[in-house]
């Protein structure tokens, strides 16, 4: 019983959005959410430790949430909002960086 | 959950299951084996081991013959003590004093021997254990190998994931339901999901711990950012144990017995072992000994202690007690103990090695699935023939590494003592005889032969294994446990029941399994496969208002000739502008290397141009295609090292860059053309 092919997204651009959204986009984002993190909130260093595992889970979770939807550009389009809002964030947190 | 979403994340679950089932067979199937081995390596070499107490062990005398080898005035020494083995593995790094002589400014690693202090190479030192060990992350692919097994274990997770959101609702009615005797795909099926749900804790952090070792680097780059490019302190608050100290000069004093030192560390605390140092510059004032150890298993899950001593003054300079709990430095020792099973001792590392074997069959059964499904009457016989052709390459690779394995245990104990590098001996027997293997029975193309066959022959080379320990090393199973060499021993006993699960197996399977296959049912004759592929050519209707495939093959070779004299006319054109028109060293003569290039590139391309036109004969066809993919290779290296050598030539760079996009043209024109000759 192979998954119903009526439901799968045909064209191969889409299919492209989605899997470069989740494992790019999806990196991104699992990236600067966890720099964030280390710079805004007190116990630095245990964030960074925290990600060797907290990063690939997150990273799946994104790898996973393209599939809801329909259109894979509108995927990268919120990643990449997010991610700019990340490196907002990212940015003036490190004006005072605290592991330099 | 919708139907959309069932069925899209049953599909995500599919495909990335089956574009990672073989990678990530091998790297669970080596695993288990993985786990054992130190064990692997005593069974090997079949000497007794005599379990000396780590703070037992002279230090000080391996030091001392090793100073005389390699003088290690200035250089960091990482010493592992190893579980029981009696070799201590030894990493130098190059002196760091300026007056060292070249001897010291190479760097080292070796194993000693703890008593004898003969060093041996790695190569030497090497064996069937870290044969499998390094297999089980694909090292024997440089470079990438590591990296592609990171991907494997990441796509690993996605696929757990979604495995488990796709049979969420029906995972207890089908653990019930689990009836081997309805048709293979549901027994498949429901064996997927009721094993792969008691495996599913244990997967998931084989998942994520491998993710960490073996793409470290994806977490390493955002922490480099944090750190503004400092990776020395970066890795200076990840590894304190490793921190480097700077060196000053070399000191007059004589250096301190480094034995005392370990039992000093070693009586610190209750229940503590030692299992590594650091020294650091070695024989300079600020020498440092970094020594590491951990509590009993049953003391502590992770236990963490380590001292770092200033060596002439005999002060602590950093203390970390085992029994307080550091959360950064505990962190990584938590998921490295998940990864290894290295707590609780053998009893759980068997059931790591039973967990990682029901994964290969979880991984397996998702294949059989694939093939099953995609096998009924109704598919086009293109289809089903691609699927077919999937199933027997997966499952021959799969299923043949028992026996393979099985078989080079064998090997390394008739051959222990005949190859000095032992580690080329090993690739050669392991990689050849499984290409046969694969071979064999890819074209025997039968998924129930190669089953039965790999278990067969896994089982007699198994129940042979400990036959041969007694034969050559005199280890008979009642030898080693009388002498309580338990770690050979039971290297014995595993593959003893390794070889009588498989004869289990082989008798339980039935033929009549096979007669319910979508196979059985509606058979492929591949004894009259051309003409079944005639009679799908025939279908194919030509298309009208195209360039005739080898008229366009020619014509790109030819252009890809043209273009590399382009690229040479553009590569003189410095000559018209600036630079003197003899270059260095010219005698007037053409050197050899030049007409070597000249042949290899435009000369060959001209050929194959030349003979697209009149030779249409098979072997023809696949050495085009084989020169056509690595002059493609070439090409592609060509413009990378233009763009960063070169970056101002730019028409240089489009002449090399069309020569790229005309050799994808060709390959895939080529490829066309072999399909349909073949």
């Amino acid at each position: 019983m192979p998954a119903n092919t009526k439901y799968l997204t045909k064209s191969p651009w889409q299919q492209f959005a989605k899997i470069s959204a989740g494992i790019l986009g999806g990196y991104i984002i699992s990236a600067l959410f966890h720099m964030v993190l280390a710079l805004w909130i007190p116990m630095h260093k245990e964030v960074i430790i925290s990600s060797i595992f907290t990063l690939f889970i997150l990273w799946c979770v994104l790898l996973i949430i393209p599939y809801l939807f329909k259109n894979g550009w509108k995927v990268w389009a919120l990643y990449l909002l997010i991610s700019l809002l990340l490196y907002t964030a990212y940015y003036f947190g490190n004006q005072n960086n605290p592991f330099i | 959950m919708s139907k959309r979403n069932y069925n899209v994340f049953f599909n995500t679950h599919t495909v990335s299951g089956i574009v990672i089932s073989v990678a990530l067979y091998i790297i669970f199937f080596a695993g288990a084996f993985a786990l054992f081995k130190q064990e692997i390596q005593f069974w090997e070499e079949g000497k007794s081991i005599s379990h000396t107490e780590r703070k037992d062990i002279n230090y000080d005398n391996i030091l001392s013959s090793l100073d005389e080898k390699h003088e290690l005035t200035g250089r960091d020494l990482r010493i592992t003590f190893e579980e029981k083995s009696d070799h201590i593995f030894i990493n130098m790094t190059a002196s760091k004093d300026t007056l060292a002589t070249e001897k010291g400014k190479t760097a080292n690693y070796f194993y000693a021997d703890i008593k004898s202090t003969k060093t041996k190479s790695y190569i030497e030192q090497y064996s069937l254990g870290e044969f499998l060990f390094r297999l089980h992350f694909f090292q024997q692919f440089p470079v990438i190998g590591v990296y592609l097994a990171g991907l494997v274990s990441f796509f690993f997770l996605f696929a757990i994931v979604t495995g488990v959101i796709v049979h969420w609702k029906k995972i207890i009615p089908k653990f019930y339901t689990f009836n081997p005797k309805t048709i293979l795909q549901k027994v498949w099926t429901n064996a997927h999901t009721a094993l792969g749900i008691i495996g599913l804790p244990f997967q998931f952090i084989f998942a994520v711990t491998g993710a960490y070792f073996a793409l470290s680097v994806l977490v390493l780059l955002p922490a480099n950012f944090l750190y503004n490019g400092n990776q020395t302190k970066l890795l200076e608050n990840l590894r304190p144990a490793r921190k480097s100290y700077e060196w000053v000069a070399t000191s007059n004093e004589k250096i301190p017995s480094f034995n005392s030192f370990v039992k000093k560390t070693q009586n610190e605390w209750d229940n503590f072992h030692v299992t590594k140092a650091n020294i650091k510059n070695y024989g300079g004032v600020n020498m440092k000994y970094v020594i590491t150890g951990e509590l009993e298993d049953h003391k502590r899950f992770v236990g963490l202690g380590r001292i770092a001593y200033d060596v002439y003054s005999n002060k602590v300079a950093v203390i970390k007690d085992p029994y307080t709990l550091n959360y950064n430095e505990d962190t990584q020792r938590l998921l490295t103990r998940l990864h290894f099973g290295d707590y609780g001792g053998t009893f759980m590392k068997i059931i790591y090695l039973i967990l990682s074997l029901i994964t290969c069959f979880v991984i397996i059964t998702g294949v059989l699935i694939w093939i099953e499904s995609r096998n009924k009457k109704s598919m086009t016989l293109r289809q089903r023939l691609y699927t077919a052709k999937v199933g027997h390459i997966y499952l021959s690779i799969c299923l043949s590494m028992l026996p393979v394995t099985a078989l080079a245990f064998l090997f390394v104990k008739f051959a222990n003592g005949y190859f000095i590098d032992k580690q080329t001996s090993i690739y050669y027997f392991y990689f050849i005889t499984w290409l046969l293997f694969i071979l064999y029975f890819r074209f025997k193309r039968d998924n129930y032969y190669t089953n039965k066959a790999s278990l067969l022959l896994g089982a007699i080379f198994g129940f042979l294994i400990p036959v041969s320990n007694g034969v050559v090393s005199g280890n008979w199973i009642w030898t080693t446990y009388f002498n309580q060499q338990y770690e050979i021993l039971f290297i014995d006993l595993l593959w003893i029941g390794i070889a009588s699960f498989s004869l289990l197996f082989y008798i339980k399977t039935k033929p009549t399994i096979k007669n319910q296959s979508a196979f059985s049912k509606a058979p492929i004759d591949y004894k009259n496969l051309t003409a079944l592929k005639e009679n799908l050519n025939n279908n194919i209707s030509l298309i009208k208002n195209t360039i005739p495939m080898r008229t366009k093959i020619s014509l790109l070779w030819i252009f890809i000739a043209i273009g590399f004299i382009f690229h040479h006319i553009y590569g003189l054109a410095t000559v018209f502008f600036n630079e003197s028109v003899l270059i260095e060293g010219s005698t007037g003569e053409t050197p050899f290397w030049a007409h070597q290039w000249r042949i290899l590139m435009e000369g060959l391309a001209l050929t194959f141009g030349l003979l697209t036109l009149e030779v249409s004969k098979k072997w023809f066809i696949l050495t085009s295609f084989v020169w056509a993919i690595i002059l493609g290779l070439f090409n592609v290296y060509h413009i990378i090292t233009a763009v960063i050598y070169e970056a101002s030539n730019i028409s240089e760079i489009l002449i090399l860059l069309l020569l790229v996009i005309a050799n994808v043209f060709l390959i895939k024109n080529i490829n066309i053309w072999r399909k349909e000759t073949a």
